[in-house]
């Protein structure tokens, strides 16, 4: 069935062809029996105008739906204009070939059937084998040029018709280029959807996490300690205010397919105010950030998350509480880097905040490096200019 | 009356955690830890029947406490861990440490209860389904093949272990193989023994390891079916 089905989609594809040449017929059938040259001329002029849509793009793009539906081409669209117009004259020329060995198949079957019947009165042994084979006497050049113009069609047609899908994946599928540079577009899109699916677990998973516990709590404690209950509450509040405004930003960014600045991050003040909301929990931050940091709109969600883990961060690990933030705008890119000191030596642990911040940069052309130097935990990011965001 | 030590770096986690357990008369909070350090010696100052224990903390993890308190003879509490993510890798470092069982925060607060209870009666294990393939995806190479499991214990100490494997208690085993509590305790000690390890988590852990268990255990009355139908 399948093979069936592969056959009909052949003879579908080569059947436009065909008809396109069908002229040729007409320029033969007036040369030679109607003896009549304006006919002739009318018939070369169908001809020329078959071979000429061979370099109209708009038959181009024919060529390659059709190459596309029936042939299965994994088609370039974007491909050069001189493999479109070489394909579509190979199938015009395939076309054409199909055309004339149909019509002379009849005079072929009428030559042997001729020859058949002198062989069977004895004169058969004066053809030559290739004679009798193909049912033609080489008598004449004529006749000569039909067997030569016969067999090239008839083998012509037969070559492409096997060969026309391969033939169509060389000429006008992707190349092997294009399809590396497909499948590195695909990895980035994954990386960003990790990168999303990662967001969502650790901001909104977590979250999650939180506001239940502390809504059971809230719930436990309601008759024994009001107070008790009502901070628990309040907390619920704020945890599921904060997984709101990161699932709204995910959400965004996964619709409009490249981040977009937030409502929330609509400037650097937005960044101020997240170091503020440190500032109030105990952490003192050194911030320097200049005030003509001039960042484009699309940098500022990746840098308000950047500076947002680098301070959750600082408030889980820093001993004593403190971290110097410093963001600066240069020629190469932004760069933050933001310090605190770790008691206890080296952490080898990197979390998920950490790993986060590396997928960005990565993902956006830049570098991240996080280590300990003397007792301070160092994070350095790089940020490119941005040129292009990966959709 | 069960005296639990909550361990997590986050004291949104924590208080959420005393607060919520608060409401069951049977478990006191007796004390709270934000890392591995301050763990360890809680738990040797407060004596809590059950510790439970974050992994990742800054400082000291909670691995290497877990380690620490189980290698001490004078501490013989239980700890379970607590996670967020059933597929944490470091779940069955813990486990294999260790530690009795764990723990998602995320469960609703009386299964947690529940899991309590459970693990420090230590007749059963606490664990999700996805234990066996946590064991599958990280754990070391079976000390012993399913084949020499099957060689050293008898038919019927082999069925108990499946159960064991299912999370099933001493009484639910005896009930469903129609003998006494007495006989399945026995027939449990002298799996452990056969085994080499110290508890029946570690002789799950064992029986997951070698491919002995993991079948059975899908299709039984798992530990995690066993903790929600308790609610």
């Amino acid at each position: 069935m399948n093979r069936f089905m592969t056959l009909l989609q052949r003879i579908l594809f080569v059947i436009p062809a065909a008809i396109a040449g069908l002229p040729v017929l007409f320029v033969v059938f007036t040369y030679f029996f109607v003896d009549d040259p304006v006919l002739t001329v009318i018939g070369v002029v169908g001809l020329i105008a078959s071979v000429a849509l061979c370099f109209l793009p708009v038959i181009h793009r024919g060529e390659k739906s059709l190459a596309s539906e029936l042939l299965g081409t994994d088609v370039d669209e974007d491909g050069a204009y001189r493999n479109s117009a070489i394909f579509a004259g190979l199938h015009l020329l395939a076309g054409t070939s199909t055309v004339i060995a149909v019509c002379l198949i009849p005079v072929a079957i009428g030559e042997l059937s001729w020859r058949l019947k002198d062989a069977f009165s004895g004169k058969w042994a004066t053809s030559t084998a290739v004679e009798l084979l193909m049912g033609t006497v080489l008598d004449s050049p004529f006749r000569v040029l039909l067997f030569v113009v016969f067999a090239g069609a008839i083998s012509y047609s037969v070559v492409f018709f096997i060969g026309c899908a391969f033939l169509a994946s060389r000429v006008l599928g992707r190349s092997l280029e294009d399809k590396l540079a497909e499948s590195e577009a695909d990895r980035k899109r994954l990386a960003i959807q990790n990168e999303l699916a990662r967001d969502i677990h650790d901001s909104v998973g977590h979250a999650l996490t939180i506001a239940s516990l502390q809504a059971e709590r809230g719930r436990a404690r309601i008759d024994v300690d009001a107070g008790d209950a009502k901070d628990a509450l309040s907390t619920v509040l704020s945890v599921c205010q904060r997984a709101q405004a990161d699932l709204d930003d995910v959400l965004r960014v996964l619709r409009t397919g490249a981040p977009r600045s937030s409502t929330q991050v609509k400037d650097l003040r937005s960044i101020g105010d997240l170091i503020d909301e440190v500032r109030n929990a105990g952490l003192v931050v050194d911030a320097a950030i200049p005030l003509n940091l001039d960042v484009a709109e699309d940098r500022l969600p990746v840098l308000y998350r950047i500076v947002q883990e680098a301070l959750t961060n600082a408030m889980r690990y820093a001993r004593p509480h403190e971290l110097r933030l410093r963001i600066e705008n240069s020629a190469d890119g932004l760069r933050i880097v933001a310090e605190n000191p770790v008691d206890g030596g080296t952490d080898s642990g990197v979390g998920k905040g950490l790993q986060g911040i590396e997928a960005r940069a990565l993902l956006l052309g830049g570098s991240s490096s996080a280590h300990v130097v003397a007792g301070w935990f160092v994070l350095d990011v790089r940020l490119p200019h941005l040129e292009e965001v990966p959709a | 009356m069960i005296d639990l030590l909550i361990v997590d770096d986050e004291p949104l986690i924590r208080s959420g955690l005393s607060g919520a357990l608060s409401q069951f008369p049977h478990l006191r909070i007796v004390g709270e830890a934000e890392d591995g350090e301050t763990a360890v010696t809680a738990a040797r100052q407060l004596r809590p029947d059950v510790v439970l224990m974050d992994v990742r903390m800054p400082g000291r993890d909670g691995l290497s406490a877990t380690k620490e308190l189980t290698d001490d003879r004078s501490f013989s509490g239980t700890i379970l861990v607590l996670t967020t993510f059933d597929s944490d890798d470091y779940v069955y470092q813990a486990m294999a440490l260790g530690a009795r069982g764990f723990l998602l925060k995320r469960w609703p607060i009386a299964r947690i209860a529940d899991a309590i209870s459970i693990a420090s009666a230590g007749e059963s294990v606490v664990f999700p389904d996805s234990l066996a393939r946590i064991v599958a995806d990280h754990g070391s190479p079976p000390k012993r093949s399913s084949g020499e499991i099957e060689a050293e214990l008898t038919p019927r100490e082999q069925v108990v272990l499946k159960q064991v494997a299912a999370g099933l208690n001493n009484a639910e085993i005896a009930e469903r193989l129609h003998v006494t509590v007495d006989t399945v305790k026995s027939q449990v000690s002298s799996v452990l023994l056969k085994l080499n390890v110290r508890d029946r988590t570690q002789a799950v852990i064992r029986a997951f390891e070698s491919g002995f268990a993991a079948a059975e255990s899908g299709s039984d009355r798992s530990a995690e079916a066993r903790l929600s139908s308790r609610r």
